[in-house]
């Protein structure tokens, strides 16, 4: 006897296998409730800053003066300056849109090809400097953007790895002092 | 007799309505299910990429507002000073209520909450960190080995400050703190948008 057309489509062989979706969507509402609960929408990250130590370790190398970097933040602009006077001193007034902080960092990545090994900076604000305008300016002493040139730092193994930041280490110089 | 007439039970009209939704009800109802595990998918994949692996007590309050930094993303987990436009907290903690409106964001500190020596301290801030402090010194000596568990003491402050802050109260707390023996300042900001 024929078999229906029916039938005749449908033979064992070729039986369509349904997936189980059903549990699988509960876990994933379940791994979506987690991830809504956990997930952080606002991305933060840190500056860090050292509070300044006052030294008594006496120095070795009187020879070589550190570079001690030094920016002056005022309401009317900017100043770099070694305080051992190894570079000359620039001054950046303020610009339209607020600090020149373009031309301070092409500055700091001068600076940075000539003096690698050195990382930190002091900062000298005074008191009426918005809190985001210091973050603004510790960004352009800081952050090595993908326009600048690539600078490199002797590893203790003697092999030169590219450098992360320009001066990472920012310290409020005036924290202590009340100046 | 014309017109419609409600069928008796046990009669053949009802058995024949009866055996109709039977047939109805056992029909496979197909649910457009596919789809959906694509959007849900596609939420999970998004959710994954934004998910840290390490969370960091943020306060979403709109007395808050952190400034916006380029740097590379770094996480840390210690106490937590917030100065928001109206209030200061130190973990979670509400230590100082600025005078005026938050709004005008001028961040006055009351009087009487300045150290009397020097007028650079912050006394209600030194209080609770030299407790926080205190209390870490305190459980270390309980500790088995209280010499290496006074050394996991890293001094670490987590500052959300609010951007309009001046550097003048930001001196301020930090000088607070370092007084209170708190070497190490991680100023939280918000990650600018890439």
């Amino acid at each position: 006897m024929l078999k229906k057309p029916s039938s005749r489509r449908k033979s064992r062989g070729t039986e369509e296998l349904e997936l189980p979706l059903v549990p699988i969507m509960d876990a994933f509402v379940t791994l979506i409730a987690f991830l809504l609960l956990v997930t952080s929408l606002l991305a933060v990250t840190l500056i860090d800053t050292p509070a300044p130590v006052v030294s008594n370790v006496p120095d070795d190398n009187k020879d070589k003066k550190p570079l001690m970097l030094t920016l002056d933040v005022k309401e009317t602009g900017l100043r770099l300056y070694s305080t051992f006077r190894r570079i000359p001193e620039q001054s950046f007034p303020k610009v339209e849109l607020g600090y020149d902080l373009e031309k301070l960092h092409e500055a700091i990545v001068a600076i940075k090809q000539q003096f690698p090994e050195e990382k930190t900076i002091v900062f000298m604000p005074t008191p009426e400097v918005k809190y985001d305008e210091l973050v603004q300016i510790m960004d352009a002493v800081r952050v090595l953007t993908k326009t600048d040139p690539p600078l490199f730092v002797k590893g203790e193994d003697g092999i030169d790895r590219p450098e992360e930041h320009l001066f990472g280490n920012v310290i409020f110089g005036n924290v202590l002092s009340g100046n | 007799m014309g017109g419609l007439s409600i069928p008796s039970p046990g009669s053949s009209a009802s058995r024949h309505r009866k055996g109709r939704a039977r047939r109805l009800k056992s029909r496979a109802f197909g649910l457009q299910i596919t789809s959906l595990m694509d959007i849900l998918m596609i939420i999970v994949v998004f959710l994954l990429k934004s998910y840290g692996l390490s969370s960091m007590n943020i306060v979403q309050t709109d007395k808050l507002e952190l400034p916006q930094s380029k740097s590379v993303d770094t996480f840390g987990e210690g106490i937590v000073l917030i100065v928001a436009q109206d209030k200061v907290y130190v973990d979670g903690e509400e230590v100082l209520t600025f005078e005026g409106e938050a709004e005008e964001r001028k961040f006055q500190i009351p009087e009487g909450s300045m150290d009397p020596v020097g007028g650079r301290g912050i006394l209600p801030i030194y209080d609770i960190l030299a407790r926080k402090k205190e209390e870490f010194d305190t459980l270390a000596a309980r500790s088995e080995h209280p010499d290496e568990a006074t050394k996991k003491w890293t001094g670490e402050l987590l500052v959300q400050a609010d951007k309009a802050v001046n550097y003048e109260l930001l001196r301020q707390v930090m000088y607070t703190a370092g007084m209170a023996g708190y070497k190490q300042f991680r100023l939280t900001v918000e990650k600018f948008p890439e």
